[in-house]
C-alpha cells in the first residue's frame, strides 16, 4: 500500500496542494519553516487520525481559515484506498472510500504509518510513559487485536481506579472490587503478552539498526520492565498469575491510595548497552539519536512480518544529526521497497538521485514538483 | 437571537431536550404541531401525561407497569422457577417478542459502573435476592449487555447467587443470524468458537 496522490486544503501553512508521491522514496527538501513537517502531519493525520504534534485539532488550522481538508489516494497492486477528514471545527467529516464515519478513529489503521521526528529523542529520555506510547502506537498496527484489548484495559483499569477511590473514603465491597480486579488483570495480561512478544522480536533488530548508524560498536538491546516484582514469562497464563500475585502484594497500599498501582499502564521498556549499561543514563547524545531511530525502523520490520506488507515511513529530519557516514549507513537501509518520505534542508544528502527517488521541493507552503 | 415568539421558542427548546432530537427536528415538529388540529394537540399531550402519572415499576421485578404488580409477575402460566436478569425494562420487551422465554424477569434499571457512581446499592439486587430467598426459583439467567458494565455486573450477580445454590447461566454469545461470517468482528467469531455446540 503506498501513498499516490495527496490533496490538502487549508492545513498549517499550506492554502492549496496537490501532490502526486512515487512509491519508493520521496524527498521533501527545502529551507526551515517553509512546511515540510506540515506535509508530513498531513500524510499522518491521514494515516493514524491524529496529529503527533498536538492533540487539538484547531491548531491544524491555517491562519485566518475555517476549516481544513485532506484527501489520500493509495494504491495497493489494483485496489484503491481513499481517506478523507475535513473539520470546520465544529463538525467533522471522515470518509473511508466514500464511506461516512463518525470519528477520526475509523481511518487508523488502514495504512499502517511509522513516523520519526527529532522529538522522538524523548523516547529515550523521557519518562516510560513515552516509552509505553511508542509500543502502544506501533503494536495496534502490527497486531489486530491490539488496540481492541487496550481500550478494554483502559477502561476496565477506570472502572477499577474509581471504585478503588471509594474504598479510600471507607466504602468496602469486596466482591465488586474483585471483578473489576480480574477484568483488569484479564485484560491487562494480554497487553502484557503483546509487549513481551513484540520487545523480543524487534530488539535484535534494534541492535542491528543502532550498530549500522552508531559509532560506538556496543550492543542494544530492549528489555520489557513489569511494575510489581512480576516475572515476566511468555505465557498468557503464567502472566495472568504472576499479574494476579503481584495486585495482591499491593491490595492494601491500593486501597490506601486509590489507584491501581501495578500493570501494563505503568511498566517500561529499557534500553540496555552491552546488556548492563542503561541508554538512558550511559548513551551519548549520539547513541540516543541512533537508538531513538532504531527503534522506528525495527516496528517497520515488525509491521512488514505481521501484515505482510511494510507499513508508510515518514522521516523528518532525520539527517541534520548525522554525518555523512552515517547518512550513507540509513540511505542504504531506505531503499528496500517501503515508501518513504523523508524532509531534509539539504538535497546534496542524497548524492544520486535515481529512478527511486522523487524530489519535491517546499517553499512557503507550495510544493514543486 | 429570537427569531420566534416566546410559547414557540418555548416549544422547540423542550422538543430538543428529548433524546435524538436536535435543533431542526425540533422546529419541524414544532411547526407540524402549531398546524395540527387542537384535537390531535391534546391527544398527544394528554397522552403524554397519562403515560407519565399512569406509569411505575413493578414492585417485585422492576418492569415497566400500569398496575404493581404488573402482568408478567401475576401470570401464573409462566414457568415460576425460571428468573431472567436483565439491565432495562426495554430488554424485557425484546425478550417477550422472541415468544422463546416463558420464565420471570428481574430489571436491575442499569449496570455497576464505579466511573458512573452506580455499585451494586443503585441497582435492584437487594431486591433480587430477597426474591431468591424465598427458594421457588431454580434457574437465574443473566441476560445482561455483553459489554465490559454488563459483563461485570453478570459475574459480580453469579458471584452473590451460587451460594445459595441456585442454577446460573447466561445468555451465549455467537453469531448473528442471516451474518455473513467473513464480516463478523474478531472478538465475536472467538467467542463464538469457544462457544461452539455439537451437532
Amino acid at each position: 500500500m503506498y501513498l499516490e496522490k495527496i490533496k490538502i486544503r487549508n492545513f498549517r501553512n499550506y492554502c492549496t496542494a496537490d501532490v502526486l508521491l512515487a512509491p519508493h522514496i520521496n524527498v521533501l527538501y527545502g529551507n526551515n519553516g517553509q512546511g515540510k513537517t506540515n506535509f508530513l502531519e498531513a500524510v499522518s493525520f491521514l494515516t493514524l487520525g491524529s496529529s503527533f504534534r498536538t492533540k487539538r485539532d484547531e491548531e491544524l488550522l491555517k491562519r485566518e481559515e475555517k476549516g481544513f481538508y485532506l484527501k489520500g489516494e493509495f494504491l495497493d497492486n489494483d485496489e484503491s484506498l481513499l481517506l478523507e477528514v475535513g473539520t470546520d471545527l465544529n463538525r467533522l467529516v471522515v470518509k473511508v472510500n466514500g464511506v461516512v464515519y463518525k470519528s477520526k478513529r475509523a481511518l487508523f489503521g488502514r495504512v499502517r504509518t511509522v513516523i520519526f521526528t527529532p522529538d522522538d529523542l524523548q523516547i529515550i529520555k523521557g519518562g516510560p510513559e513515552k516509552r509505553r506510547e511508542y509500543l502502544d502506537l506501533y503494536l495496534a498496527q502490527a497486531y489486530s487485536g491490539y488496540r481492541k484489548v487496550f481500550l478494554d484495559f483502559y477502561r476496565a483499569l477506570y472502572q477499577r481506579n474509581s471504585l478503588l477511590k471509594k474504598f479510600r473514603e471507607g466504602f468496602r465491597d469486596f466482591t465488586e472490587l474483585e471483578i473489576w480486579t480480574n477484568k483488569v488483570i484479564e485484560e491487562g495480561s494480554r497487553i502484557i503478552y503483546y509487549r513481551l512478544k513484540a520487545v523480543e522480536e524487534i530488539s535484535p533488530w534494534i541492535n542491528r539498526y543502532h550498530q549500522l548508524m552508531s559509532k560506538e560498536k556496543e550492543d542494544l538491546h530492549g528489555l520489557y520492565i513489569c511494575t510489581g516484582e512480576m516475572r515476566p514469562i511468555m505465557d498468557i497464563d503464567c502472566i495472568k498469575e504472576e499479574y494476579k500475585k503481584a495486585i495482591f502484594r499491593r491490595k492494601i497500599e491500593e486501597m490506601r491510595r486509590g489507584y491501581t498501582l501495578v500493570g501494563p499502564h505503568r511498566d517500561d521498556l529499557q534500553l540496555l548497552l552491552n546488556q548492563k549499561w542503561d541508554l538512558r543514563v550511559y548513551g551519548s547524545q549520539g547513541q540516543q539519536r541512533t537508538a531513538a531511530l532504531a527503534l522506528k525502523l525495527a516496528m517497520v520490520d515488525l509491521i512488514k512480518r505481521t501484515q505482510g506488507v511494510p507499513p508508510l515511513l515518514l522521516l523528518d529530519d532525520v539527517f541534520s544529526e548525522f554525518d555523512n557516514e552515517r547518512k550513507k549507513e540509513l540511505l542504504r537501509l531506505l531503499t528496500a521497497g517501503t515508501q518513504t518520505i523523508i524532509s531534509t534542508t539539504e538535497l546534496r544528502d542524497f548524492p544520486n538521485l535515481g529512478s527511486e527517488f522523487k524530489a519535491l521541493r517546499v517553499e512557503s507552503g507550495v510544493i514543486f514538483d | 437571537m429570537n427569531y420566534y415568539p416566546k410559547p414557540m421558542s418555548k416549544l422547540i427548546k423542550e422538543l430538543s431536550k428529548l433524546p435524538g432530537i436536535g435543533p431542526k427536528t425540533a422546529q419541524r415538529l414544532a411547526f407540524y404541531l402549531f398546524e395540527s388540529s387542537r384535537d390531535e394537540v391534546l391527544k398527544l399531550a394528554s397522552a403524554m401525561v397519562e403515560a407519565k402519572e399512569s406509569l411505575k415499576f413493578c414492585d417485585l421485578c422492576g418492569h415497566l407497569t400500569q398496575d404493581s404488580p404488573c402482568q408478567l409477575c401475576r401470570d401464573q402460566s409462566r414457568d415460576q422457577q425460571t428468573l431472567c436478569v436483565v439491565e432495562e425494562p426495554k430488554d424485557v420487551i425484546a425478550l417477550e417478542k422472541t415468544r422463546e422465554f416463558r420464565g420471570k424477569y428481574h430489571v436491575l434499571h442499569g449496570a455497576l459502573s464505579p466511573l458512573e457512581g452506580i455499585g451494586p446499592e443503585d441497582l435492584t439486587i437487594s431486591k433480587l435476592l430477597q426474591r431468591l430467598q424465598t427458594g421457588e426459583i431454580r434457574e437465574v439467567i443473566l441476560a445482561c449487555d455483553p459489554d465490559m458494565e454488563g459483563e461485570a455486573t453478570a459475574l459480580y450477580l453469579a458471584r452473590i447467587i451460587k451460594p445459595m445454590q441456585i442454577k446460573v447461566t447466561r445468555l451465549a454469545r455467537g453469531l448473528p443470524i442471516g451474518g455473513d461470517l467473513e464480516y463478523i468482528d474478531e472478538v465475536t467469531l472467538s467467542k463464538a468458537i469457544e462457544g461452539r455446540q455439537e451437532i
